[in-house]
Parts: C-alpha cells; sequence; structure tokens
C-alpha cells in the first residue's frame, strides 16, 4: 500500500461519521414525533460502526496487512433502534393522546444526542486532519523530485 | 479532459530502429509511464464523472468526490514531474559535444 491507499481509510471513517450525523439528526428532527408511518412510536436511532479485519500478531503480519492495502476500515453494520421508554406529555386534545390524556413522545435525549454531534463533528474533523496530512506528505514528496 | 495523443505516439514507438538491434526487456521503463499515463487518463474520466455526478445531485457523500479530484490531481503532478525529469535527461544528452 503507497501513501494513496491511506485517502481510502480516511474516506471510510468521514462515511462512517457521516452515517453518525445523519442518525443524530434524524432523532433530533423526530423528538417530537407521536407515530411513525406503521403507527408505533418513533425510537432513537443507533449506529453500529465495526471494522474489518483487524491485524494482529507479530509487526511483520501487522506490516504484511499494510503492504496488502488491507489496514482495517470501518464501516457500518447497521443502524438499530434503542428501545427507550417514551416520555408522556398530557395533552388531552392530541389526536394520539391516550385515555388519560397522555400523548407518548419518543425518549430522544437532546442532552446527549447534542454530545454526539460534537463528537460527530471532532471525529469528522479528525479523518479530515489525517487525509490533510497524507496529501500534504505526498505532496512535498513530489515535490523532491522538482528542479532544485 | 484526454490525453490519448500522447498515448498514440506508443505505437510508433514500437517500430523504432535501435530496438531491433539490442534485444530489450518487454517491459521497459517508458513503456511502464505510459502504461501509468493511460491509467491515469482513466482515473481524470473517472473523476470527471464523479463531478458531473456530484453537480447533478446524485452523489451519496461530498469526501469521495474530493478525495478522488485530489488524487488524481497528485497523480497527475507525479507523472508531470516524472515527465520533466525525462525531459531534462534528453535536453541534457543533445547539448553533449560529440
Amino acid at each position: 500500500m503507497d501513501l494513496f491507499g491511506v485517502f481510502d481509510i480516511s474516506s471510510a471513517g468521514m462515511s462512517v461519521e457521516q452515517s453518525r450525523l445523519a442518525t443524530a439528526a434524524s432523532n433530533l428532527a423526530n423528538a417530537r414525533t407521536t407515530k411513525t408511518a406503521d403507527g408505533t412510536l418513533y425510537q432513537p436511532l443507533s449506529v453500529v460502526v465495526r471494522s474489518s479485519n483487524v491485524p494482529t500478531g507479530t509487526y511483520a503480519d501487522v506490516e504484511a496487512t499494510m503492504r496488502a492495502g488491507t489496514l482495517p476500515r470501518p464501516y457500518v453494520s447497521s443502524i438499530t433502534e434503542v428501545p427507550t421508554a417514551p416520555r408522556l406529555v398530557y395533552d388531552p386534545g392530541h389526536p394520539d393522546a391516550d385515555a388519560k390524556g397522555f400523548v407518548s413522545m419518543p425518549g430522544v435525549d437532546t442532552l446527549s444526542t447534542m454530545m454526539d454531534l460534537i463528537s460527530v463533528s471532532r471525529g469528522y474533523e479528525a479523518n479530515l486532519r489525517a487525509f490533510d496530512i497524507t496529501r500534504h506528505l505526498i505532496q512535498k514528496t513530489i515535490d523532491m523530485g522538482r528542479n532544485r | 479532459m484526454s490525453i490519448e495523443a500522447i498515448a498514440a505516439l506508443s505505437s510508433g514507438m514500437a517500430a523504432d530502429p535501435i530496438s531491433t538491434a539490442v534485444v530489450r526487456p518487454e517491459s521497459n521503463a517508458f513503456s511502464g509511464m505510459l502504461d501509468q499515463l493511460s491509467s491515469l487518463n482513466a482515473q481524470m474520466q473517472k473523476t470527471e464523472g464523479d463531478v458531473q455526478a456530484l453537480a447533478l445531485g446524485k452523489t451519496e457523500n461530498l469526501h469521495q468526490v474530493m478525495i478522488s479530484m485530489e488524487q488524481t490531481r497528485m497523480q497527475f503532478d507525479l507523472l508531470l514531474q516524472v515527465r520533466n525529469k525525462v525531459l531534462d535527461a534528453y535536453q541534457e544528452m543533445m547539448r553533449m559535444q560529440v
């Protein structure tokens, strides 16, 4: 694997952060959804990130994996619903209110979702930085051949 | 963006009279460079398609297009440097006293 192969790894990282961002945005946007299309309550979504083969063993093994360009890349294996207790809001006039006048709202934790957003932002920036450094190093290496 | 005009030169190179006198390995440095040239051309066309898809709103993620563009730019830069070196060597040889 040459330096260009590092781009693919950064790209995979950015894709994962993008999925996490979309999920967090969906959770925030659906914080007041009382019913989904199939009539059930919206459950907050969570991204499950897995990684391809992680090289273990001696340094030589890890180096061989690096040379083959198969360093572990993260990927989104699934987006799962996190069963959360609904937030009950008293609103008797609401069409989705129960017999006692309570409406079930999704148990989206806005505060922790905002924390997720910050972590997504930092994670994406970290991948961008890795990309930037790789690009800088490649450019410097090419500049080695420039005329005196 | 097409650089096939340079690739077309390779057919003319094969009938080089010097190569008939000496036995050369099949994959010499120059034909290797031409291979690289055609692979760069393919990548440039792919990037062009990516950018077009981005403009049409058919792209799933922006970063892959940007990374592909940067990668193509740097590979072009690398090939340009190799070309400059080859040209330098050629000119250096032409200046040689006989």
